[in-house]
């Protein structure tokens, strides 16, 4: 095997580019392949990244990365869900939880049974329902039961954690496990048979390579720039096109889960570290003035801000192939969706998975497996697409531009039917493939005011008050094994990280 | 007022519709009637007097009480653990399909990639040996009691009068004389007219007749699927009964064996064979206006695997989700007729994949090869042949395990392997597997012979 050894050459070293190359490095290194990653210092990465979803566990174990550590290198913190504030309308404030609410009741899910008891207006709030919003609320954390009989074991975690030093550690973990690591600016990029034959750099060295991973960023260089893949533009569905970012001092309680508070044009994210407080300001250039974003930012901020604000600027949409000859996009060179539901790490990772899956052991890239890769990620590119699209079309807001243009906008088909399923009985499908499972499109019609014009038929025929007894119930375990918590600060503390 | 919801046929596919709905129903809101039509036979493509039952209907048959003993004791039926594939391949090797899981994963590596390593290595490595289901079918041992994935094969109106018992238990109703006309205002069946002058004005027509009405758009799969003709027998046969069923090709279909006590059930499917004609495909929106096709009056596909149920019961559940307000529901229908629509055209991919992938010689299997595939099966074939994945779409019936399975079981052989489970070591796969099946050994060695069962059964009845 060692005389089929390959090169791997991941072009980029942010978030995307060493979660690549760690895995890559787990699996192949000094085996099936040798990987040398380039990055440049004078390059920047952008790290917006610093909230995931639980899927991120699940890709940390598979490293063998101890929690614990993690933890404490990368200042992270647990993460129940996300609050999302002035949504619906402004004063509205509900939170999407990893977890589901309640239990199905007779093969029918909860959230009827819940509906017709508040109908008789007898019923907790939904968010009562959900033991992940009602620790998150009174900011209690710890990890899930493994008893699935118990309330304890109905919701999952994720974390937020500086990406930075997260990047760091997977750098540290990639160079151990064999990772060659090229400091360097690549500034042109030879083609070849296979699609990229190597790349060049700023002092003029050549890198060549069998397979090429972009983790470049926004630019795509080789994707784009070298192998002109062709951009989906969704801006016209997802307007927003540029963030101010900015770190910010501690206040108050450490809450376990990030706040994303709609703004006159955009929305704004908080997502709280061990050690500082990330912030960030998501605008549409179209609605809002830089300037007017970036004050309206510092002036918001909880705390003392800990550096200058920087701004980034994107354009929504996906590659339209993410993976051409030998050359596959992982990260923002793949594509670009706004971080308003922390998606960006999950499809990085998702993409390394499958990038595994279908890996070219033999050198030879196959057309069924680069078909199957752009199959599988366009339609999870698509479906995040849908669900963020949901928070800006959901909405009575009508109080700038920005929020008359979002409310009144052409929807994309597929998310035009499974909203007037949902608003017409409660129906909410499940599919296959598409990260958010019903729980999450719950969350987010009730959270943004989108209710069941009619109940479930064979609901409304139970009487509310078996009904509310059902939700009673639920709320009422969630409310003791939420209490039984401990606080989530005390719980990093006894991790041994110092909150 | 209560609402009526009319069950067309005396089919078993009536009566389990009967069950599950008056379990789910509320009384005081609706009454479940099932009427006869004068349909007679399963109202499931009535294929054989047997109805193969997989394991996945083990959580309704729990729900309504009963169990895989209760049903066998009840229908003089029998268990299968599996399905033996002769006559398919190229080399004419026999393949078994078991129910169940195959093998185990190694540090996160699925089975069949762990098998294509060793088989790259030049090993010989049959699925069959590491599938606990196929190694008792092997040894002739079973008992119902054991935590094993099984099928069963039930006599099908035995079946439907112990599932008519249970509807009837929970409020269901045998109309009071059979069906004379259906009046109809547009897509809605407004009243029904029995013979003895009775009207009953449905809020839900379920047609459970088994034949799908002739006026609907239908998707005719008989360009891919075009075995037509169909005959069944029951031929005495000696000895202990096997614990699995065998399916032989033929030069332009096949047959399957179900073996019971003291007889086997055979089914033949071919193109314009000996028996009754039939036409696969599917309605193209089994939910119109407040009439819902269930079963063959819904879709009609060949029973060379036991899918007839499973599509029966989803489509169940989902109606019960999906439940109308009122006799039009433009909405739910549409959302009852995407996901059932879906998941009959993935059942079907799987039997067209199956033609696809067999090597036998002759006419009609090189035109199965070479005729225009769904383009979700040439992804699946195309993918599987590459490296041994599928890619698995929307409301799919069977799992990624199963696709492998059957390719497998066709004798397709990927060209390439999972690249991790390249970088194992072959002696730490070969201690792995064979640990496996040891334990499983050990484990069928404490079942008695299936021959036991059967005996036991007979000395009780």
């Amino acid at each position: 095997m060692a005389d089929k050894r390959q090169r791997i050459v991941v072009v980029g070293g942010g978030t995307a580019g060493w979660m690549t190359a760690a895995t890559l490095a787990w699996a192949f290194a000094g085996r099936l392949a040798d990987i040398v990653l380039i990055e440049s210092e004078e390059i920047g990465t952008v790290g917006v990244g610093e909230a995931t979803v639980p899927h991120i566990r699940y890709f940390n174990q598979r490293l063998g990365i101890d929690e614990a550590d993690f933890v404490r290198r990368t200042k992270a913190t647990f993460k129940l869900g996300i609050e999302f504030r002035d949504w619906g309308r402004i004063g509205d404030s509900y939170i999407h939880p990893f977890g589901d609410f309640g239990h199905d009741i007779a093969g029918l899910p909860f959230h009827h049974h819940w509906l017709n008891a508040a109908r008789a207006g007898t019923a907790p709030s939904l968010e009562a329902c959900s033991l992940p919003i009602v620790a998150a609320r009174a900011n209690r954390f710890a990890p899930p039961s493994a008893d699935p009989r118990a309330v304890g074991s109905t919701f999952s975690y994720a974390y937020q954690f500086d990406a930075s030093l997260y990047a760091a550690y997977l750098r540290d973990y990639s160079e151990r496990r064999g990772v060659s690591r090229v400091e360097g600016r690549v500034t042109a990029v030879d083609r070849g048979d296979a699609g990229v034959a190597a790349v060049r750099l700023a002092d003029g060295r050549r890198i060549k390579g069998d397979l090429f991973v972009d983790c470049s960023g926004f630019r795509g260089l080789l994707i784009e720039g070298a192998l002109e893949a062709g951009y989906e533009d969704w801006s016209h569905w997802l307007p927003c096109d540029a963030a101010w970012a900015v770190p910010c001092s501690n206040t108050g309680p450490l809450t376990p889960y990030t706040r994303a508070t709609a703004r006159e044009a955009g929305w704004q994210w908080r997502i709280p570290l061990q050690h500082r407080t990330g912030n960030g300001h998501v605008f549409s250039t179209r609605f809002t003035d830089p300037d007017v974003a970036r004050a309206r930012l510092l002036d918001t901020l909880e705390g003392e801000a800990l550096a200058e604000p920087r701004m980034l600027r994107f354009r929504t949409g996906r590659r339209r192939s993410q993976w051409i000859g030998n050359t596959v996009a992982i990260g923002l060179s793949a594509g670009f969706l706004e971080p308003l539901e922390s998606t960006s790490i999950h499809l990085i990772q998702l993409a390394i998975g499958k990038l595994i899956e279908l890996f070219p052991a033999d050198g030879a890239v196959d057309p069924v497996d680069i078909a199957e890769y752009n199959r599988a990620m366009a339609l999870e590119y698509e479906r995040v697409r849908d669900f963020l699209i949901l928070h800006y079309t959901a909405t009575e807001r009508d109080d700038t531009p920005f929020w008359r243009h979002v409310r009144t906008m052409e929807l994309p088909p597929s998310l035009v039917e499974k909203m007037a399923e949902f608003q017409d009985r409660g129906i909410v499908a499940a599919y296959r493939e598409g990260m958010f499972l019903p729980a999450s499109w719950l969350a987010v019609y009730y959270g943004q005011r989108i209710v069941p014009q009619r109940p479930h038929p064979l609901v409304a025929a139970v009487p509310p008050e078996q009904s509310a007894a059902h939700v009673a119930a639920v709320a009422a375990a969630c409310r003791r094994a939420a209490d039984a918590m401990p606080g989530h600060a005390d719980h990093i503390a006894a991790i041994g990280a110092a909150a | 007022m209560i609402e009526t919801v009319a069950i067309l046929g005396d089919t078993l596919c009536g009566w389990i519709a009967a069950a599950a709905l008056a379990r789910r129903l509320p009384r005081a809101e609706y009454r479940v009637l099932v009427i006869d039509t004068g349909a007679r036979g399963d109202g499931l493509g009535d294929f054989a007097p047997l109805i193969a039952v997989p394991p996945a209907l083990a959580a309704f048959h729990a729900d309504l009480g009963l169990d895989d003993r209760q049903l066998v004791d009840g229908t003089g039926g029998g268990y299968a653990l599996g399905t033996v594939l002769a006559g398919w391949r190229a080399d004419g090797a026999t393949g078994f399909l078991s129910y169940g899981e195959t093998g185990a994963p190694l540090d996160g590596i699925a089975f069949r990639h762990l098998a294509a390593r060793l088989r790259s290595a030049g090993q010989t490595v049959r699925f069959a040996d590491h599938a606990i289901a196929a190694l008792a079918a092997q040894s002739g041992r079973f008992d119902p009691a054991a935590p094993i994935d099984r099928g069963l094969h039930l006599d099908s109106s035995l079946y439907a009068r112990m599932l008519r018992s249970i509807a009837c238990n929970n409020g269901a109703e045998n109309a009071s004389a059979p069906l004379r006309d259906i009046t109809t205002d547009g897509p809605i069946a407004t009243h029904l007219t029995l013979t003895d002058g009775t009207t009953v004005e449905p809020f839900l027509l379920l047609d459970c007749t088994g034949t799908a009405p002739t006026d609907a758009p239908f998707e005719d799969w008989s360009h891919w699927l075009p075995c037509n003709r169909t005959a069944t027998e029951t031929v005495p046969a000696d000895g202990a009964p096997p614990p699995f069923a065998q399916v032989d090709a033929q030069d332009a279909g096949w047959v399957m064996g179900w073996p019971l006590d003291g007889a086997d059930v055979r089914v033949a499917c071919s193109v314009d064979g000996a028996g009754r004609s039939f036409r696969q495909g599917a309605l193209a929106a089994p939910w119109t206006g407040n009439r819902i096709a269930l079963g063959a009056a819904s879709c009609l596909l060949e029973p060379l695997h036991p899918t007839a149920l499973p599509l029966l019961l989803n489509a169940l559940v989902r109606l019960i989700q999906y439940w109308p307000a009122d006799r039009t529901d433009p909405v739910a229908s549409a959302a009852f007729n995407r996901g059932t629509t879906g998941e009959q055209a993935r059942a079907r991919d799987f039997v067209i994949a199956q033609y696809a992938a067999a090597g036998r010689p002759g006419a009609f299997w090189n035109a199965r090869r070479t005729t225009e595939l769904p383009d979700t099966v040439v992804a699946k074939r195309d993918l599987f042949a590459a490296r041994g994945r599928l890619p698995m779409f929307d409301d799919e019936p069977f799992e990624e395990e199963d696709w492998a399975a059957m390719f497998d079981a066709m004798g397709v052989v990927p060209r390439r392997h999972d690249a991790l489970a390249d970088l194992l070591p072959i002696p730490a796969i070969e201690r792995h597997l064979a640990a496996h099946r040891a334990a499983m050994i050990d484990r069928v060695r404490s079942l008695p012979p299936y021959a036991q069962v059967v005996a036991r059964r007979r000395a009780v009845a």
